[in-house]
Order: C-alpha cells, then sequence, then structure tokens
C-alpha cells in the first residue's frame, strides 16, 4: 500500500515503524534535545555520534528501507549543501586564502575559516536532520500533534493541523486522477501545453476543495461538532526499550566529550 | 407496539433563492424501513440534511417525538437523527480509524470509557478490529464505507440515513450492506435510505416514498408504488425486475393471480420448488 510519492511515504513509515508505540512525547522530547545539543555544542564528533546513532536508530530499530532513508535525506541535503556553499566561497581581494580563482575584477576564494565553518554547518544540520527524521519516520501525525497539545500549541493551529492532514491525502488523490484524465487527452505533451493544463487542474481543485469544504462540514455538524475539534488520543506508556536507547546516547555523548577534553582527538 | 420518532409537517427549504423543498409532510415511526426516490436533484439529500437539522427549515417544521425543533434543541435531532454520506471521504476526518469512529461520541461530551465502549461496539459490528491504528488514507473503498457506518453507529441514533449506500459497491460488497442493514433493523433501528437501484427498494423496504422536483408525490407499500404506471414514468422510476418477471408468469397462467410478486430471488426460488 506504499505510495511511491515520498512526501507519502514518510507518513506510511510513521505507522510501520518499530518504535511506533513508544511513547510520543518521550521521542519528541529526545529528538528535539538532541537537536538542540547538537546545535548547541558545535562539536564535530558529537554530530558525527548524533547522525550515526539517529541513522542506527531509524534503520535499525524503526525498519525504515536504507534506499528511502537516503533518498528522504537528498532533499535537506540539497539545501544544506547549498547553504555551505555559500559558506564556503568568499569574494574580495583573496588575502589569506588557501583557494582562490579569479572572478571579474578579484577573486572568487576559500578560506581555512570558511572551509572550517561550512564543514561545521554540514555536520550540524545533517546531524539535526537525522534527529528529526528519528521523531517523524516512527510517530504518526496524530500523536505528534497530542505532543503539541501538551505543550500548549493553541487550539486552532491543533485543529487546522489535523483536518489538512487529513486533506492532503485526498488532494493528492484527486490530483492524481486529474492528472491520469489529462494525460490520456495530451495535456502534458510539451512545455506550455504542461503548465496551461496544470494551471487548469489547479483551478478546478479550488472549486472542489471550496465545495468539498461545504460537504465536510456538513458531516462534521452532522455528528455533533460544536466549534471544537475533539478527536480521540491514545498515549503509549513510556517502555524501558525506550529509555535505554535514551540513556546509552547520552552515555556515549558524555564518553566523546569526556576523551575529547582528556585525550587527543 | 411502534411510536412516531420524526414527523415532519409542510417543510420547505430554499437555497439562495431558489426553492429545493416545497411543502413536504411525512412521519416516521420505529422500525421501519423506507426507501426514498427519486431523479438526480429531486431533493432527497437536502431532505435528509433537513431531517437531522443540518440545515433549517424556510417553512414548516419538524417534531422530534412530539417535541417541536427550534434553535435550542436541535441537538435533539443530531444525536439521534444518522446520516451516513454517500462518499466515505466526505465524511472522514480523523487520523485513525478509532479517532475516526470516537468523533461523534467525543462531540456528544461522553465520558471517556463510555466513548471507547462504543467505539471498539461499533467496530467489531463492521469488522474494523484490524484496522483500529490504521490512517483512513490506506483503506480500500469498501473498507471506508465499513468505516463511515461505523461512526454513525457509534452515535447509537435511533433513525439512521443512508444516502445512496450500494452506489459504488461492488456487489460482494452491496451484499455486506444489506446484511449491515438486516443488523441495524433488528436493533430496532428506523431505517431510512436513497437509492436508484430499484430492485434493492422493493427487497428491503417496506414503505416507499417518491420526490421530485422538491415535492413529496408518492408514500406507499412497494407493491403500490411499483403497480402505478405513471407515477412511475413522471419519478424517472421502472419496475422491479422480480415484479415484471412475476406478472409474465401470472399472463401466461404459471402462477396464481392472487399470489403477491415475491421480494427476493430467494424467495422466487421456494416458491417455485413448492410446485
Amino acid at each position: 500500500m506504499k505510495k511511491d510519492h515520498h512526501y507519502i511515504s514518510i507518513d506510511y513509515y510513521a505507522y510501520q515503524s518499530g518504535m511506533t508505540h513508544w511513547n510520543a512525547s518521550c521521542k519528541a522530547a529526545f529528538a528535539v534535545a538532541v537537536l538542540f545539543l547538537v546545535i548547541a555544542l558545535d562539536n564535530p564528533i558529537v554530530c558525527i555520534l548524533t547522525f550515526c546513532y539517529m541513522t542506527y536508530m531509524s534503520l535499525a530499530v524503526g525498519k525504515t528501507r536504507i534506499r528511502d532513508y537516503l533518498h528522504l535525506l537528498t532533499v535537506p541535503a540539497v539545501f544544506i549543501l547549498i547553504g555551505a556553499l555559500t559558506i564556503l566561497f568568499q569574494f574580495g581581494s583573496g588575502r589569506d586564502s588557501i583557494w582562490k580563482i579569479p572572478f571579474f575584477s578579484i577573486y572568487m576564494y576559500v578560506t581555512s575559516d570558511s572551509l572550517s565553518l561550512a564543514m561545521h554547518v554540514i555536520m550540524k544540520a545533517f546531524s539535526a536532520v537525522t534527529a528529526l527524521y528519528m521523531l517523524t519516520l516512527s510517530t504518526p501525525m496524530g500523536e505528534i500533534i497530542s505532543v503539541f497539545r501538551r505543550i500548549h500549541v493553541p487550539p486552532v493551529i491543533l485543529e487546522l493541523m489535523y483536518l489538512i492532514y487529513r486533506y492532503i491525502f485526498i488532494l493528492t488523490e484527486i490530483h492524481q486522477k486529474q492528472k491520469d484524465a489529462s494525460i490520456s487527452r495530451l495535456g502534458y505533451n510539451g512545455f506550455a501545453t504542461s503548465l496551461r493544463t496544470f494551471g487548469s487542474e489547479m483551478a478546478n481543485m479550488l472549486i472542489l476543495s471550496m465545495k468539498k469544504a461545504e460537504i465536510y462540514y456538513d458531516s462534521m455538524e452532522a455528528r455533533g461538532y460544536d466549534g471544537t475539534v475533539l478527536f480521540l488520543e491514545e498515549t503509549e506508556p513510556v517502555c524501558a526499550r525506550q529509555i535505554g536507547y535514551v540513556i546509552f546516547y547520552v552515555f556515549l555523548l558524555i564518553g566523546v566529550l569526556t576523551v575529547q577534553k582528556f585525550g587527543y582527538v | 407496539m411502534t411510536e412516531k420518532i420524526l414527523e415532519v409537517r409542510k417543510l420547505s427549504f430554499a437555497y439562495e433563492e431558489k426553492e429545493v423543498l416545497s411543502d413536504v409532510s411525512v412521519s416516521f415511526h420505529t422500525g421501519e424501513k423506507v426507501a426514498v426516490m427519486g431523479a438526480n436533484g429531486a431533493g432527497k439529500s437536502t431532505f435528509f440534511l433537513n431531517l437531522n437539522g443540518v440545515r433549517i427549515p424556510s417553512e414548516g417544521e419538524i417534531l422530534y417525538r412530539e417535541t417541536a425543533i427550534n434553535k435550542k434543541n436541535r441537538d435533539l435531532l443530531r444525536k439521534n437523527v444518522g446520516i451516513v454520506f454517500q462518499e466515505a471521504d466526505n465524511q472522514i476526518v480523523a487520523s485513525t480509524v478509532r479517532a475516526e469512529v470516537a468523533f461523534g461520541p467525543m462531540n456528544m461530551h461522553l465520558p471517556r470509557e463510555e466513548v471507547l465502549e462504543r467505539t471498539m461496539q461499533a467496530i467489531g459490528q463492521m469488522n474494523l478490529g484490524e484496522y483500529v491504528d490504521r490512517p483512513p488514507h490506506y483503506l480500500s473503498g469498501g473498507e471506508k464505507k465499513r468505516v463511515s457506518i461505523a461512526d454513525i453507529l457509534a452515535m447509537n441514533s435511533e433513525m439512521i440515513i443512508f444516502d445512496e449506500p450500494t452506489a459504488s459497491l461492488d456487489p460482494v460488497n452491496a451484499r455486506m450492506l444489506e446484511e449491515v442493514l438486516r443488523q441495524i433493523e433488528g436493533e430496532g433501528k428506523t431505517i431510512l435510505l436513497s437509492t436508484h437501484d430499484v430492485d434493492f427498494a422493493w427487497r428491503f423496504a417496506d414503505r416507499i416514498l417518491v420526490f421530485r422536483e422538491g415535492r413529496l408525490i408518492a408514500d406507499g407499500s412497494p407493491e403500490t408504488i411499483f403497480s402505478n404506471a405513471e407515477l412511475i414514468e413522471k419519478a424517472n422510476l421502472r419496475k422491479p425486475v422480480l415484479m415484471e418477471v412475476w406478472e409474465i408468469l401470472q399472463r401466461s397462467g404459471k402462477v396464481s393471480q392472487d399470489v403477491h410478486p415475491p421480494k427476493t430471488l430467494e424467495e422466487f426460488q421456494e416458491r417455485e420448488a413448492l410446485k
């Protein structure tokens, strides 16, 4: 039942993960804490540790497919690398550079500082991304929303999240059908035609969505909706295994920091 | 002993200057099985939405168990009259099947244990046990339909309305749906459904309402309604197959004139076997 759009398959993994039945608040707290740690400590070894640990959790414990995991990393990778490149390359006189090439009347160059900064940014960003993927690949949307509720995010935002999440799937399904119908009528032959077809499809989708919104409202009202969205939420107790992984990470972290301080790395 | 649950008096409903329902009067009692028929756009769906309080009549009134419905007690309708919409996707809002079926009871602000009890009972009734934690978008059409029915079962309404329940269902799923209707009937609930399937209405209903251009033009037993050729033509209907076949047999003398047409294929087979 896995669709081939990858933004949908994160959701699919969230339900199939080996970590799905772990306590959601615990997972979220762990992931976010690690995220802050990685950024605050600014320590390359911590970043590598985090990257490996979180990847291990997603792949081995969560049972995500390696191919899909790598594909999922490519999207943030693009952004991270573009950002790193802009940090890496500087423009100017080229003094103190370790590498430079002429660029019109000035130079484009790299300094050891900019290189080091770029490397740090890449490592921090990637390890932060893996920490978040550990959370999103193992936690269904409904549970993430219940974590938000616990930290007192305004109810309006939670309601929007629930409904938008549900409707994303309906919209993509409708769009797929529209696209199939258009392709069968040669709507995607050539760039200009494709653009025109896509525009018409989106306009139609807007109208369909507005009509459907009215119908949804009716059906929610028909079941007693009185203005507050109330969904049943389930909570899993925190399990020993989950705590074990958290503690082990902390243990490794302390170990790495200690070795760095007292040894030579 | 049947009680009158719902009474509709001279109901009219207009939408943006256009009158969609005119002067409709009808009553519903416990245990009834009513099929509502009529051309597309005749006003059936709007009629249903009026019955459960989602739409407010422009004229006329609705009484629930002799209590006139007004702004303040509209919830009476919503709690006791449930609608299963034609498209399950138009009804399903939550991110797991369990949360979805619990939506109605949660909105009634019932205590959590009761919500869970009703939810799991409805889920069991519709054989959705293995799907409880699954998100609805990973279910097939037939499964989604079962979820939309479980949604309403969990609300324990006295009257359940099905808007074209067999539309887009394959024969196996349609048969399962009829099975579910039998179950619900067995619990003493009133069932109202709209359908274009004349043979299904013949099999299922003990009473048929016919709508045309917003007006209720007929209200009677299936035998009466389907014997009225003029009515059938006016309302874009046709005679049920079993009825036609029976009349052919009657005309050729193979069966007696006094015997009523069989309601189901099984009944027909039984009668043939007795000969």
